[in-house]
């Protein structure tokens, strides 16, 4: 018995050779992050992993790759961004990109990481663009940019391409690093100047001679109650800048209706997301050169976009 | 049933092996099919060719009586079975029995050609390099005229089940064994992708669920490529395995793995209601919108009223994995809808069909002896490893798959036209004879 066991000792050690696969990583991670409370402990190891081999997800791995001993580089590179999720930090920042509308754009603390909602709103806005029949260069503004994720990828969509209508979108963000992060992606998408420009200011700072034949945005929206019900991911190391909409969730929202009076031609439309306790209020605070037309559910089934139109 | 057989003595002596299968197959065919099923494996191909001119002549005539009407290309009137084969209600199904017809008078040619010679060769007194000139050119007839006749049946009977496909759907489950039998469909799967990026197809996963131990619970692909269905859908059908499992001390396992191969249509205009549909996202219920950060995105889409279940994970968008589930959802669905009219369905080609799709243990893997065994054809390869890592001997073998229920189904179907012909002449002839 005593042969039996050193031998299957002796396999055990030579089966393994005690190397690490992307396997065992991902198992290895999972469980930490389970065992830590992180959320979503098998997506995140699975999105690390496959990130420090060059892939977007870990089933895009072929069976070989799976088992396939890592490098040293490879297994310090896989410790390194998992632990900064032990931290709490979302995926976006750790791999430092994301997918939005079939773009990947770059990700960096603190701005807001694009969220699969916000998708729909992209689509919105393309159709608003088409409907338009006028052969002019269309102007049109957008509130709170961020990553400049939404301008960009109308800019980038298949319909809008095809489209003969010359568009031009004027991004707004009261974050200097906001702006710095969108011109970064205009470069990374490959977004001429001449159809999107990335701005620093804040939306009642701007000059009142251009008039913008469209406005979209998706502005800070939580009611000041919901922020302290944040996952840490969230609170701890998104800006809150671009989370928190005042009491209820509304200022930002009132501040571009504001605007709009002076900076939104007659006839002119404005596409927003906002917290599913608001497509009811918005009828009755807006001012009176508005109207609502219409509101719109996200995938998930939530009140989330609302069109409004300046009467001309 | 089998008792009239018995009694009528023709079929009993040479199908005296074969009547224990009648008992088995009773249960899963119907009655009339069944003696068709059987009767074609007594013809050898040397009486089809006999019965195959007469046939050849049958539809010249019809071609000929076609030219008198005034309507040239009226294919209405055909054989409902013939019409099926030349492409159905179109004026191609005109052209293609001219083709046929054509080739027909070839081959009926070099046949009387050949008569005439063995005539000539009984008739007269040859000296030996007459009879070896005259032999030559029996062989040359021979093989001129075995050519023709396979030459006719490809244009005659063609593989209508690769018609519109662009691709394969491949889909492997565990069967019985447990944790063993999801490691081995595992293998499976992976001894089909590298098979296919050997053979230089568009490997696609849709669904991979693995399970804890390493295993998976399923897994699916789609493989994008005009060869693939023709090579892959004699794959469908249950797999065994014997070897010592991982998770074994030392003991040999039996376990097995289902794989299932769809075609995959060009354009499948099956129109789903979405309120038959349940579809979950991956997502918490809640607020949504900017509190919350997830980043799975996996979508599951159910098909209440039948039951189909897709859950997709490929990609880091939701809409993406949405349309790619709701893709599958379709496919699932058209070929379900077809599967159940191919049950009601008792032509030949069905027939055959039916037949593969619901065979049982089509193949054993036995690690201990490096032997692969498909048990459809009683054809055996060694080198496990070359076998599951790239797959050229696995080529050979689905070619020769191919080839050989090709040419089974040909004949079933040529039998079958035959027979209606058969059918047809009984009945003119009894008008004829009133």
């Amino acid at each position: 018995m005593l042969q039996n066991v050193s031998l299957r000792f002796l396999r055990h050690l030579a089966k393994d050779n005690l190397k690490e696969t992307a396997l065992s990583k991902l198992k290895h991670w999972t469980k930490q992050f389970s065992s830590n409370k992180v959320l979503e402990p098998e997506t995140s190891a699975a999105l690390i992993v496959a990130h420090a081999l060059n892939k977007k997800m870990f089933v895009e791995l072929d069976s070989h790759e799976k088992q396939q001993p890592l490098t040293h580089q490879q297994i310090k590179l896989i410790d390194n961004l998992a632990r900064k999720r032990l931290q709490k930090i979302p995926i976006q920042y750790i791999i430092k990109e994301w997918d939005f509308s079939g773009l990947t754009l770059k990700m960096r603390p603190p701005v807001f990481i694009p969220r699969p909602e916000t998708e729909d709103l992209v689509q919105f806005v393309s159709d608003e663009i088409l409907t338009n029949s006028a052969t002019s260069v269309l102007h049109l503004l957008e509130v709170g940019c961020g990553s400049g994720a939404i301008s960009l990828a109308v800019i980038k969509s298949e319909k809008i391409k095809s489209n003969k209508t010359d568009i031009n979108f004027t991004c707004i963000d009261c974050n200097q690093s906001a702006v710095n992060l969108t011109k970064e992606n205009m470069m990374l998408v490959d977004v001429n100047q001449t159809k999107m420009q990335a701005i620093h200011t804040d939306i009642a700072l701007l000059p009142t001679n251009q008039m913008f034949d469209g406005i979209v945005s998706n502005p800070p929206y939580i009611p000041s109650k919901e922020m302290g019900d944040l996952q840490a991911e969230i609170y701890q190391n998104e800006s809150h800048l671009a989370l928190h909409g005042g009491y209820d969730g509304l200022d930002v929202v009132r501040k571009i209706l504001d605007a709009s009076k002076s900076v939104l031609k007659p006839g002119g439309w404005i596409w927003l997301e906002v917290d599913d306790s608001h497509p009811k209020i918005i009828p009755n605070i807006l001012p009176e050169q508005f109207a609502f037309v219409e509101m719109r559910e996200d995938i998930f089934g939530n009140p989330r976009f609302v069109k409004i139109i300046k009467k001309s | 049933m089998w008792f009239r057989l018995l009694r009528s003595g023709s079929l009993w002596k040479e199908n005296l092996p074969r009547l224990h299968k009648f008992v088995w197959k009773q249960k899963q065919f119907p009655q009339a099919n069944l003696q068709r099923l059987y009767a074609y494996r007594c013809y050898s191909n040397a009486v089809l060719k006999d019965e195959f001119s007469e046939y050849l002549l049958y539809l010249k005539a019809l071609l000929n009586d076609n030219l008198t009407t005034k309507d040239m290309k009226n294919v209405s009137h055909f054989p409902p079975n013939l019409l099926a084969e030349l492409g159905g209600q179109s004026s191609n199904s005109y052209i293609q029995l001219q083709n046929v017809v054509e080739l027909g008078e070839e081959f009926l040619q070099k046949q009387s050609e050949l008569l005439e010679l063995k005539a000539f060769a009984a008739d007269n007194e040859l000296d030996e390099e007459m009879i070896s000139e005259v032999k030559s050119e029996q062989n040359d007839l021979k093989n001129s005229v075995q050519d023709l006749h396979e030459n006719l049946i490809d244009v005659l009977i063609q593989d209508q089940e690769l018609e519109d496909c662009e691709g394969a759907l491949l889909e492997v489950i565990p069967g019985v064994g447990g944790a063993e039998a999801m490691l081995f469909a595992r293998d499976l799967f992976t001894m089909y992708e590298n098979f296919c990026n050997t053979q230089g197809f568009d490997w696609q996963i849709i669904t991979y669920n693995e399970h804890n131990y390493g295993g998976i619970l399923n897994a699916s692909a789609a493989v994008l490529s005009s060869d693939a269905y023709k090579l892959l859908r004699y794959e469908a059908g249950t797999h065994r395995v014997q070897r010592v499992p991982e998770t074994s001390k030392g003991q040999i396992h039996t376990s097995t793995a289902t794989v299932a191969v769809l075609p995959k249509q060009v354009q499948v205009q099956q129109e789903i209601d979405m309120k038959d549909l349940d579809i979950t996202y991956s997502r918490s219920s809640g607020p949504g919108g900017q509190s919350v950060n997830t980043t799975n995105s996996a979508v599951q889409i159910n098909h209440k009223p039948s039951g189909i279940k897709v859950r997709c994970e490929v990609t880091r968008n939701q809409r993406e994995n949405y349309r790619l589930a709701m893709m599958e959802v379709t496919q699932k669905l058209h070929s379900k809808l077809k599967a159940e009219k191919l049950a009601k369905d008792t032509s030949v080609r069905s027939m055959q069909i039916k037949q593969r799709d619901r065979s049982d243990k089509i193949r054993t893997y036995n690690f201990m002896r490096d032997r692969v065994t498909d048990h459809r054809i009683a054809y055996s390869m060694h080198g496990m490893q070359s076998i599951l890592n790239n797959g050229s001997k696995l080529l050979q073998l689905m070619k020769t798959l191919d080839e050989h229920y090709a040419k089974e189904t040909k004949m079933a179907i040529l039998k079958g036209l035959i027979d209606e012909y058969t059918l047809i002449n009984k009945a003119s002839n009894k008008k004829k004879a009133k």
